[in-house]
């Protein structure tokens, strides 16, 4: 297995999965990144991070309804494992601890 | 909906993705396609689905041939699939002995040609970069007819050093023994005779590599020291010489000269052109002002960059530019022109006069590479046809583990696996095979190939490429042949063998079949010829001649032992000359009388003889008079023609003939006549026509030619030995007789037909081998029809005759083809002779009746076995 951690994209992703729940496959969750972060991403890219996650074990795939406009083919439905909130805690404690040492000053001017 | 996805998009992505990602991916693909087509339009959704499935081009999606779904790894698989092959060989040791041993036996022959085809192409390449050295050598063209001669006039080499700064060392050497190249070597009482002792400038360690055992590259500055090969060392001192600590100043003699030894090298490598056993200084001894006599072996040693296109025009221009070449061109009315050739290229690329060795034929490398292919391609196709043939008894096997779900390319990997297995057991044993050929290889070839050219990292790769290429030649076709039986027909028996009319295999045995047809008729035709050469009438006496060499130290004793030799019982005549066939060709420059009268200078062949050398030989004097050894003149103003030179010279065609005719000898310094025509013989090489030659007359010469009568060989030996010593003061014997002798010339071609009857045994065999074990695979297929067939009342004779038809079609076809093949290749080789043999026509009928013969028999003991087999038991066989 690749390292545990967590990369940037990994985590928007992973979030994203938590979010939407029952309706996160590949596509929802590259709209709704698209739409909360206002960045361009890429399909392929979403696919292949839910890839690593998959094989990291932080998120489960099962294969749910399928519709005409895909051609009779099933989606795959993302959902979040154990393990996988475990490691978004383990990430916002991380930020969090680094918040609280962050002096007040650094943001003063803002 | 009107509009769909790129097809071919779609089929790409479906073509590289990996299977268990591409259902849901493909519909994710698809979803956004239709999304895109309600938002954007066609050509956008289209634009934008290629550009997905572009960027879906990624390591993780692509699929892996090798691994598929849920699949065992095959590194698991492997031990299972060695397990499999070791037991399927356990099972068939039929089928196991037959081809192992076939291929053994072919990758050993076919690895000791290669290894000497190695040798061969290697000569010279031990010298430290070898590249950088190269041979000086020149030619003279006289009237249109070009000479090369390997050594140069010892002065050009001198002058090219000074004029040419890329030229970084010279070195030159000559032969110790100008006549027979015999010289006698002693220390303290022993003493023999020694060839290949050379007069070296003391630079030759500097273009020639040389490991010194004892002393120093500085011995032949001192012009009374020696160097040593080790070889000659041991020869003199015994084993251990390297202990005495007296070494470098012990004194030995060659021909009665004093030498303190000076230095021992290590032996030359066998792959060398230039094999000096001993080498005494250039001081005192060559002569650095001569610029008319070629005698000088000349090697330079270049600058690392130097270009050899611009050195040899440099050089050119530096020969045209000399004075005293221009003089020497004069004096002999020839154009002379100097060149280098690279040390690497002398061995088998240069066949010049004087050469220092007698140089391998790019002519035999091709035969002999080709031989070692043809001994690979046989074996390969006995390996395929024999695989073949018993996984007969595998189909159930094949049939069971696809049902459990083996895939095609696993069962072709099983069977690759086991192909490259066998492979390597043979290529073993074939190691061994090489190592039992070679004492017999060095003896027919006379050639000296050892165990530690596997040391050699080139030649043990390409030993090894060998073997693998083999192996995956020879397993493909059955691997994949087996992968794709059906398993369904096999697991209801309904399958028996495949595409029945296995025209592939056919092929394949008419192929093997086929080479061996190429190989008798070879066979023939060089035996033909070998035989043609001893037969052939060459217009003198042959047999009986026993040639004594004569050392240069006892040459004044020669008259006493000429006058002795003929007293004794049995010898019939006894004559001297300078020349024994194939030693070295006496080729000189002469002024000779044109039909004008007008003197020109030509490059002979010359003979110098006593008065009995005609009339022991049985030469014939047809015009003119033979020479008077009274007669003080003709010693110095005489000569004899051959009717070849008669008519060189336009003589003939002049009323005053060829008598009387002046003739200048010009190195020996002889001016004389024409006084006698001897009739043309073939003294010579049978390669060439009868040249010009002419003939003076010697009382001394380093051969005696002694006419027996040919009864009790060996006492007589005994007799002229004994003579011999009591003249000599009991020197050693050295003799040869002029029958072994002129069959000497043809050497390379003898030891060609030698490595042929051979090489074409073993091919023969090896084909045979194949078909015995294919005929039983063919007969076990049969056996129900054969049954079945007897029932209904055919008799033995009739299931004979339909069991072997097929074969004896099959290689009387191969024959067909290869016989005129064959016949064109040979063609191209006997024109190497002047004098062929006539080949017949029954020389065609051989090739297919021999293999013919042997496939008979090779597949009789199957066929018979079937044939006789009772019906009521093959067909209760299910």
């Amino acid at each position: 297995m690749k390292g545990t951690n967590l990369g940037e994209f990994e985590e928007l992703v992973l979030l994203t999965v938590g979010i939407l729940q029952e309706e996160a496959y590949s596509i929802a969750i590259a709209k709704e990144i698209k739409r909360v972060t206002k960045r361009d991403v890429i399909f392929a890219v979403v696919h292949s991070a839910l890839n690593r996650l998959e094989e990291k074990g932080y998120v489960d795939s099962k294969l749910g309804g399928a519709t005409q406009e895909r051609g009779g083919r099933s989606k795959r439905i993302f959902t979040i494992s154990a393990a996988g909130k475990k490691a978004l805690l383990r990430s916002k404690t991380q930020r969090d601890a680094l918040w609280n040492l962050m002096p007040k000053v650094v943001f003063k001017n803002i | 909906m009107e509009h769909k996805p790129p097809v071919w998009a779609d089929r790409f992505f479906a073509w590289f993705c990996a299977p268990h990602l591409l259902h849901d991916l493909q519909g994710d693909l698809h979803e956004r396609f239709y999304e895109r087509l309600r938002d954007n339009g066609a050509r956008s959704a289209r634009f934008h689905f290629v550009l997905d499935v572009f960027s879906f081009f990624r390591p993780y999606i692509l699929r892996r041939r090798k691994y598929g779904v849920s699949q065992v790894p095959s590194r698991m698989l492997f031990g299972h699939y060695l397990k499999s092959a070791v037991r399927s060989m356990k099972r068939d040791k039929q089928f196991l002995v037959v081809n192992t041993f076939g291929l053994a036996l072919g990758i050993g022959c076919s690895l000791l040609l290669i290894a000497y085809v190695y040798t061969e192409l290697s000569y010279d390449r031990y010298v430290d970069d070898s590249s950088l050295v190269y041979r000086v050598s020149c030619s003279t063209v006289i009237d249109t007819k070009e000479t090369q001669f390997a050594p140069i006039p010892p002065a050009v080499g001198l002058a090219l050093k000074e004029a040419l700064p890329e030229i970084k060392d010279m070195a030159r050497f000559m032969t110790w023994s100008y006549t027979t190249g015999n010289s006698s070597v002693s220390y303290q009482d022993k003493s023999f005779y020694q060839q290949n002792i050379f007069i070296a400038d003391s630079t030759i360690f500097k273009v020639i590599t040389f490991r010194f055992l004892a002393g120093n590259a500085a011995a032949l500055h001192q012009p009374d020291r020696v160097v040593l090969s080790h070889t000659l060392a041991t020869k003199i001192f015994g084993p251990d010489y390297l202990r005495r600590s007296d070494l470098l100043q012990t004194m030995i003699r060659i021909d009665k000269q004093e030498f303190a030894v000076g230095g021992v090298v290590d032996d030359i490598p066998y792959s060398s052109h230039w094999r000096p056993e001993a080498m005494v200084g250039w001081q005192g001894r060559g002569n650095d002002n001569v610029w008319d006599d070629s005698h000088a072996y000349t090697y330079i040693r270049v600058n690392a960059g130097t270009d050899p296109h611009t050195l040899q025009k440099r050089i050119g221009d530096f020969i045209d530019a000399n004075e005293n070449i221009k003089k020497v061109a004069e004096a002999f009315g020839a154009k002379v022109s100097v060149f280098i050739q690279p040390l690497t290229d002398i061995h088998l690329h240069s066949d010049k006069m004087y050469e220092l060795s007698p140089g391998g034929s790019a002519g035999y490398i091709y035969a002999f590479s080709v031989l070692a292919l043809f001994f690979l391609f046989s074996s390969g196709i006995n390996y395929t046809n024999l695989a073949i043939a018993a996984s007969a008894h595998r189909f159930k096997e094949i049939g069971v583990r696809k049902v459990i779900g083996a895939l095609r390319h696993q069962i072709q990997k099983q069977f690759m696996i086991e192909a490259v297995l066998i492979t390597f057991i043979a290529a073993a044993i074939g190691a061994g095979i090489f190592y039992l050929l070679i004492p017999r290889f060095n003896q027919l070839m006379e050639y000296k190939l050892d165990m530690s050219i596997f040391r050699q990292g080139e030649f043990l790769m390409t030993a090894t490429g060998v073997v693998v290429t083999l192996s995956l030649l020879s397993g493909f076709y059955p691997a994949f042949y087996l992968s794709w039986i059906n398993p369904i027909q096999i697991l209801k028996s309904k399958f028996s063998g495949g595409p029945g009319k296995a025209h592939f295999r056919k092929t394949l045995l008419m192929t093997q079949f086929a080479i061996s047809a190429i190989m008798i008729v070879a066979v023939l035709v060089v035996s033909a010829q070998m035989r043609y050469l001893s037969q052939k009438d060459l217009g003198f006496n042959k047999e009986n001649v026993m040639i004594i060499t004569i050392p240069d130290a006892y040459m004044k004793d020669l008259l006493v032992l000429k006058e002795k030799l003929l007293a004794v019982t049995g010898v019939s005549g006894a004559a001297v000359c300078d020349y024994v066939p194939g030693y070295s060709d006496m080729v000189d420059e002469h002024y000779v009388e044109r039909a004008n009268g007008e003197m020109k200078s030509s490059t002979v062949s010359r003979l110098h003889f006593d008065k009995d050398y005609l009339r022991v030989l049985g030469l014939e004097v047809i015009q003119g008079r033979n020479f008077d050894p009274t007669n003080e003149a003709d010693y110095k103003a005489a000569y004899l023609v051959n009717e070849a030179a008669v008519k060189a010279y336009g003589w003939d065609k002049t009323p005053q003939g060829a008598l009387g005719r002046k003739i200048e000898g010009f190195n020996y310094g002889k001016k004389g006549q024409v006084i006698g025509v001897v009739k043309d013989v073939n003294l010579f090489s049978l390669k060439q026509k009868v040249a010009p030659l002419v003939m003076g007359l010697t009382p001394y010469g380093s051969f005696l030619y002694v006419k027996t009568d040919g009864e009790h060989p060996k006492e007589m030996v005994s007799r002229i030995e004994k003579t011999y010593k009591a003249v000599m003061g009991n020197e050693p014997l050295t003799y040869q007789f002029l029958d072994e002798r002129l069959m000497r010339l043809y050497e390379s071609d003898q030891k060609m037909n030698a490595a042929l009857v051979s090489g074409s045994q073993v091919l023969i065999f090896i084909s045979c081998l194949g078909l015995f074990g294919l005929s039983a695979f063919m007969v076990t297929q049969r056996t129900k029809e054969i049954g079945v067939r007897k029932v209904l009342g055919a008799s033995l004779r009739e299931i004979m005759v339909l069991l072997t038809r097929d074969y004896v079609r099959l290689i009387v076809i191969a024959n067909v083809v290869a016989i005129p093949l064959g016949y064109l290749l040979m063609q191209q080789w006997l024109k190497s002779y002047a004098y062929r043999v006539d080949l017949s026509w029954w020389m065609a009928l051989v090739p297919v009746c021999l293999t013919v013969l042997l496939a008979l028999l090779s597949i009789s003991f199957q066929v018979a076995r079937a044939s006789r087999a009772n019906p009521v038991r093959t067909l209760r066989y299910e």
